[in-house]
């Protein structure tokens, strides 16, 4: 049988975290909004004569972004009108951009299996966000504090052919967004979306066949599944010999299935005009340079710099740095530290970051600064507990916030490398097994590791396993020659 | 006499009458039907005679035709999927035959198995036949890539000198060679030196050429004379040199994928292979690909493996740390920041970590290893006498190369490709001797 590749392209609309909206001066933060049609005025409500303003704030950080995909910033932008109805616009279109966006041909890195792979940016556009509906039994509420928001539309070429490659590619913008401080990322609150183009082809054909567009993906988790459904659902029609149709699809979270909205509709449906109520917006080149100079370090870059300045390697790195609030941690703790930044590194990647996701915590906003976490990796380094008590910590740091030390002292967990102490210990457990101490002398080497287990049990895990060894081995032999 | 065509473009003279001039490569009988599988230098092509189209006599030479005779053949073109060649899918039916020269007896290099050593003494007559035929037709379309891609990204052709002065290091592995009163000259080994000096006044340069290793300790397999071609750019850091890289090797292979696919096919090359070099190609650091090579010795159990897979931190990698570096990956891979000390004088230290350099290695996959060897330069005036000193080389004969640093130094970079190697990689091919049409190793210079 044909077997089938998919052709994914992602459109992602990011909210842009501008004091006002796009056009008019209302405030753009509508999720903090007293309560509904609050932060409207004439312009964000469609009064007639009302005339709207390019946010200038907006323009930057959409030529930031273009910027960080590495796209052409166009001199001459123009703004164009998107004509359709609906109550969501009250003027009748969309203000956005047609044919002259703020930026085009771009690419960003993604890894697709062991290999990385370049993902063209075909363009980013400004636009304005939509009011949003509440739908009832019989009437449906509008709310228009968010009509009117800046949004950038961000649309890549259809050059993803796994679900994976389409999910590293949407986390990578969103982490950018996140490092040039433009959006929250925050998904639950709606600041990112993405919609996928989907196709299917035989494998090893390089043909574009008809493509259905998923759109109102608001989660990573309804981007891969969304799109691994639609994948499967094309693949499954051209194999029973029917056509794909284009058109329009919602994804159902609960029935986790595309359900079809509307045939596709073609942009010249749309009627767009350049908009006559904005002339040419022109970005000139020395604006476009200052913008430049105030890029921040951004995911790849750091990447390559923490690979080299602590020797770590691409997947340490990336994980570290695919996260601003991480990666700064991550930073913080080293500098902080007197522990090999290799031992600091697995503690990150390792145990701290298993607390962060099976607890659900916010990178931003952790229980404990990084001083405690150096703090716990250098009690570790100085053997002054040992990695097992080093977990139950780490454990009581995430649920107290308290710091290492004070965990330490109040539950008395320090580890036991006291000689004295330690040789009453190994005496009991040869005195306590006579047996085992027998068929270790006998040859039986493995017993000796039971017995390390026994030190450990009475000790609570806290004896130092060096020192114990040591003087386990020790009794051990003496008991030999006394035999 | 119908026009003369070449065989690589049959595919445009279906139905008509056209001239092919070559060489006989194989004869079959069938009775009234004769198939000479010729070849022209562009391709090979069947042709078939027919007793009925034909004088008895010329037919009745035909079928005694040895290989290697010197044909004029014109007839029709005809498609037919089965007929064998290179591209293949096409034959010549045979009206009229000059016989140029009807070929001698005891052709050595016959349609049979032949010796490694058997067919390099007969290297003149082994090129003729199709494996060999495709490499080379291959690397001459590697050389085209790369000179094309140099002239469409603004780098100027500089040819620096074969004669030298002195060694990059060492004089060991150098050929030598009286030079009239001054002394000994040596057969160069690279022109980057040169080319540091042509940036400053070009910008980006590339050179092109043969160069020589008279390494004694090195097995047959290496050759004497290989091919490398040199770019150097200015204002270059060694970010920009990786993507430089990848971007290069990308245009080489897609040109050698759309150009060359008959002879390709022909070795029978694993296309899959080839059709997924695309730039980017994955970056990995020398400590991280230390890290691997040191877990796959752990788990490696076969004590010769090994015993070759033996390594630490600071050393060089060998060809089976390679191996198994590039078996990792799909496309070729860098590895960047290699120590200090295996690497050469005019590196520049990174930046805070001065036990490692900006060099990065671009290795082949599939086992194939090294292909391109590259770094940023030292820009620093005084850095650059300090490593001198270091090294023990003599100040003065590298005074006009301090120079370059003294007088508008910038950050630069550059790297060296062995054609040879390149060729190798993208044929599939594990004899590096067979990418040189006369190919020159410690125990061979004939023919």
């Amino acid at each position: 049988m044909t077997t089938y590749e998919p052709v994914i392209g992602l459109e992602i609309h990011a909210e842009l975290q501008t004091k006002s909206k796009m056009f008019c001066g209302c405030s753009a933060a509508y999720s903090e909004a007293p309560a509904a049609n609050t932060l409207i005025c004439p312009v964000c409500t469609a009064l007639p004569g009302a005339m709207p303003v390019v946010n200038q704030k907006a323009v930057e950080q959409a030529i930031l972004v273009g910027l960080a995909l590495n796209c052409t910033i166009n001199p001459m932008n123009q703004f164009a009108r998107k004509n359709y109805f609906y109550p969501d616009l009250p003027k009748g279109y969309q203000i956005s951009q047609y044919d002259l966006p703020v930026a085009s041909n771009g690419w960003l890195n993604i890894l697709a299996g062991t290999d990385p792979q370049r993902i063209r940016v075909r363009r980013a556009h400004l636009e304005e966000d939509t009011a949003k509906l509440f739908h009832h039994d019989r009437h449906t509420l509008v709310d228009y504090n968010r009509a009117g928001v800046p949004l950038l539309e961000i649309v890549s070429e259809p050059d993803m052919h796994t679900v994976e490659a389409a999910l590293d590619y949407a986390t990578r913008i969103r982490a950018i967004l996140r490092y040039l401080g433009v959006n929250s990322g925050d998904m639950e609150k709606g600041v990112l979306r993405f919609e996928a183009n989907v196709s299917v082809r035989p494998t090893g054909s390089s043909e574009l066949l008809t493509r259905t567009e998923i759109k109102n993906l608001n989660s990573f988790r309804a981007l891969t599944r969304a799109t691994a459904f639609e994948i499967q659902r094309q693949t499954q029609i051209y194999q029973s010999g029917a056509e794909v149709v284009q058109e329009t699809l919602g994804w159902n979270d609960l029935k986790e299935m595309t359900i079809s909205q509307r045939s596709k509709e073609e942009a010249h449906d749309y009627r767009y005009f350049p908009e006559p109520d904005l002339p040419p917006l022109e970005i000139n080149r020395a604006w476009v340079e200052q913008i430049k100079s105030e890029l921040p370090e951004l995911p790849e870059m750091r990447e390559q710099r923490l690979i080299m300045q602590f020797g770590l390697t691409v997947n340490e790195a990336r994980l570290l740095t695919s996260d601003k609030a991480l990666a700064d941690y991550y930073e913080k703790t080293v500098s902080l530290s007197k522990s090999p930044v290799k031992t600091i590194s697995n503690w990150i990647t390792g145990e701290f970051l298993r607390y962060v996701n099976d607890m659900g915590l916010d990178l931003e906003h952790l229980p404990f600064p990084p001083e405690h976490l150096a703090q716990l990796v250098d009690l570790v380094t100085a053997k002054a507990i040992n990695d097992n008590t080093a977990k139950e910590v780490l454990a009581g740091m995430f649920k107290t916030g308290q710091s290492p030390e004070t965990i330490v002292k109040a539950n008395n967990l320090g580890q036991i490398s006291d000689q004295d102490a330690l040789e009453l210990v190994v005496a009991q457990v040869l005195n306590d097994n006579p047996k085992e101490v027998a068929s270790y002398l006998a040859g039986k080497q493995t017993v000796f590791q039971w017995m390390m287990g026994q030190v450990a049990r009475l000790t609570r895990g806290k004896a130092d396993p060096q020192v114990a060894r040591k003087l386990l081995l020790q009794a051990l032999e003496k008991a030999r020659i006394s035999k | 006499m119908p026009p003369i065509i070449r065989v690589e473009e049959i595919d445009k003279y279906t139905g008509q009458d056209v001239t092919v001039q070559g060489w006989v490569y194989n004869r079959t009988d069938k009775g009234k039907l004769v198939f000479l599988l010729v070849r022209d230098g562009s391709g090979f092509v069947q042709c078939v005679a027919f007793k009925g189209d034909l004088p008895e006599a010329v037919f009745d030479q035909l079928t005694r035709l040895p290989q290697e005779s010197s044909v004029i053949i014109s007839g029709p073109v005809r498609e037919d999927k089965r007929a064998p060649g290179i591209p293949g899918g096409y034959e010549v039916g045979v009206r009229e035959i000059k016989i140029v020269q009807f070929a001698g007896d005891n052709y050595p290099m016959a349609l049979k198995e032949q010796g490694v050593d058997f067919a390099l003494d007969n290297r003149h007559l082994w090129i003729r036949m199709p494996s060999q035929w495709a490499i080379l037709r291959i690397r001459a379309t590697v050389i085209a890539a790369i000179r094309e891609w140099f002239e469409q990204n603004g780098f100027i052709n500089m040819d620096t000198p074969i004669l030298t002065p002195a060694a990059v290091e060492g004089t060991t592995t150098l050929f030598e060679t009286e030079y009239f009163d001054e002394g000994k000259a040596y057969l160069s080994q690279s022109g980057q030196l040169y080319n540091e000096a042509d940036i400053m006044a070009f910008g980006k340069v590339y050179c092109f050429g043969p160069t020589f290793r008279a390494e004694k300790s090195k097995t047959r397999r290496h050759l004497t004379e290989f091919w490398m071609v040199e770019p150097e750019i200015a204002f270059c850091d060694l970010d920009q040199l990786m993507e430089i890289e990848e971007q290069f090797v990308t245009h080489i292979v897609k040109r050698v994928l759309r150009e060359r696919m008959p002879e390709l096919k022909s070795i029978g090359r694993d296309l899959s292979k080839l059709e997924k070099i695309q730039a980017p190609f994955p970056r990995i650091s020398y400590d991280e690909a230390a890290k691997i090579i040191l877990e796959i010795y752990d788990k490696e159990t076969d004590p010769e493996k090994k015993e070759l897979l033996k390594f630490e931190w600071g050393m060089d990698f060998g060809a089976p740390h390679e191996t198994e570096l590039t078996n990792l990956y799909e496309k070729p891979v860098f590895v960047y920041g290699y120590p200090t000390k295996v690497k050469a004088f005019y590196m520049e230290p990174w930046p805070d970590r001065p036990e490692v350099c900006k060099s990065v290695d671009l290795l082949a996959p599939e086992g194939y290893g090294e292909i391109i060897g590259g770094s940023e330069r030292m820009s620093s005036y005084d850095l650059l006498l300090q490593r001198i000193h270091e090294h023990k080389l003599p100040e003065e004969a590298y005074r006009w190369y301090l120079d370059l640093r003294k007088y508008g130094s910038v950050p630069h970079s550059g790297f060296g490709m062995g054609v040879e190697r390149t060729v190798s990689w993208i044929c599939g091919n594990e004899h590096i001797r067979e990418a040189i049409a006369f190919p020159r190793t410690i125990k061979r210079v004939y023919p």
